[in-house]
Parts: C-alpha cells; structure tokens; sequence
C-alpha cells in the first residue's frame, strides 16, 4: 500500500524551506488543484506561488476565437470543443455569446468523440477546436488516424497547439520574473521525456 | 482538461479499452500504451492512456487524488 498522504508531503516540504522562496506553477490545472485544496494555507508562508502560462485555454489568441465563430457563422458547421473553450473572449465576443448557433456547439471531454460526433452528422462538417500542447497534438493525432480508418471526411481542425519549452523561454527570460523555480507540467513530460523541459 | 487520473484496465476492444476510474468506468483510446493488457494501471489524460503505472504508483495517485477530493 502507498504509505504517502498529503499531510506527509505538505510536511516534508515545509521542513525544506528556508528562505523565501518563488515558485511559478506553470500548469493551469495546477493553479486550480491548489486553490480548491487550500495548499497556500498550510504551506510555509515563504513559499509564494505565482500562476503560470501553461493553461492552453488561457493563452488562446483572440484571432483564434474569431476564427471559430466565422466558421460556426456557416450553417453547415458543427464545432466540437472542450468545455473551457466556450467563454474564452474573441476580439468581441466568445463562443457563448453565440446562443442562435448554440445547438451547433458540441462539448466534449474526451477529443475522441467528435469522431463519433462527425459519423452521426454526415451531412454537416464538424470542426474540432485542437487546442493544446504537446500533450493534446498526439491526441488529435490518433483521431485523425482513426479517421481515416473509418473514411470520415467530414471532420476538421482548426488547429492551436502549441510547444511549452517556447513559452516557457519567454517568461524565463523576463528580467524581472524573480523565479527561483517552476512546478513543471508532468503530462508534457509524459509525452516528451523528462529532459524535454530541464534543457530550457 | 488537463487532468490526469489514474484507472485499471478492464477490457480492450481494437484501439479502446474500458478502463474503471476511481469506481468509474469509461472508454479510453489505448493504442499509446504498448503491449496493452487487461488489469494494466495507466493513466488517462482527455479520454486517452498515455502512460503505463505500477500498482505502487496507481495506489499513490488514487490516495492523493481521494485526500484532496475531500479536504
């Protein structure tokens, strides 16, 4: 049986500090794990934690958005999505301001439905909204395999990923970050190697 | 979207397997993991395995994820 608990980890941590020290969660899906668990009220208050670029959802461009919703503007358009997408600002509005085309938004959690998505509606064209990073890009990979395993050519992608070691080059080299570490995103080094993010 | 929870294989069918998450079960695409096999631990990240853990690891992932559900 595991014999860690978070008590113990939160413990040995705090046994760890000190000085002060800053530490940057480069994962969107960090900042809210930590939040909903109270974590910054039982580490040590040295520790300070600052919110980091890496929520694919949050550094989605507004000519991105945009560009959706002019193809959902087409009446033949499914836009498949996962759910964070939907209120993300374009350069006027979000995907949820468009409630006269909302039964043409689908919400997925798993990316792997829109194949079945585009099978149930063959003749609309679906598009998937592929944002992500090194994470999602093998995801996308494998539905556009399966794909064309089943001869579905009615799905689309209007494709946002992205690379982290470039973002994260970009913050490191801000003179003033004041960065003593990072808690680097674990399922990009699932997909690229543990080495992938250390060479930054 | 970007969580990770760890499951058991429970069956495999082509490139999907059923797999029980924390006493939940759902169908995940499982052609990343090689060599894939019926009581195998992975971990699911947007309806996909991308890793394979040992039974050592799943227990850990499954504590923690249950201590911080309920803190």
């Amino acid at each position: 049986m595991c014999s860690f608990v978070l008590k113990d980890i939160v413990d040995v941590i705090n046994k760890r500090v000190s000085q002060e020290i800053r530490i940057m969660e480069v994962c969107g899906t960090h900042t809210q794990a930590i939040a909903r668990a109270g974590l910054s009220n039982v580490l040590d208050p040295r520790i300070e934690l600052v919110s980091g670029p890496g929520c694919p959802v949050c550094v989605t461009t507004e000519d991105y958005i945009d560009a959706a919703i002019e193809l959902l503007q087409q009446p033949n358009v499914l836009i498949a999505t996962f759910g964070d997408m939907i209120r993300v600002k374009g350069s006027s509005k979000s995907l949820e301001d468009c409630m006269e085309m909302k039964t043409r938004i689908k919400v997925v959690y798993s990316p792997f439905r829109v194949l079945d998505i585009a099978e149930e509606n063959p003749a609309k064209q679906t598009v998937f909204l592929a944002i992500g990073f090194e994470t999602t890009a093998p995801l996308i990979a494998a539905i556009v395999k399966l794909a064309l395993q089943k001869g579905i050519k009615n799905l689309f992608f209007l494709v946002g990923l992205k690379q982290m070691p470039t973002v994260l080059e970009k913050v490191l080299s801000a003179k003033d970050n004041k960065l003593d570490a990072l808690i680097c995103p674990g399922h990009v080094s699932v997909i690229m190697g543990s080495e992938y993010i250390i060479c930054i | 979207m970007c969580l990770a929870v760890p499951a058991r294989v429970i069956s495999i069918e082509g490139s999907f397997a059923v797999v029980d998450m924390m006493g939940f079960q759902s169908s995940a695409y499982i052609d990343f993991i090689e060599s894939a096999s019926v009581g195998d631990y992975v971990l699911i990240h947007a309806g996909c395995a991308i890793e394979r853990i040992d039974e050592e690891a799943f227990d850990c992932y499954n504590t923690l994820c249950k201590e911080l559900s309920e803190v």
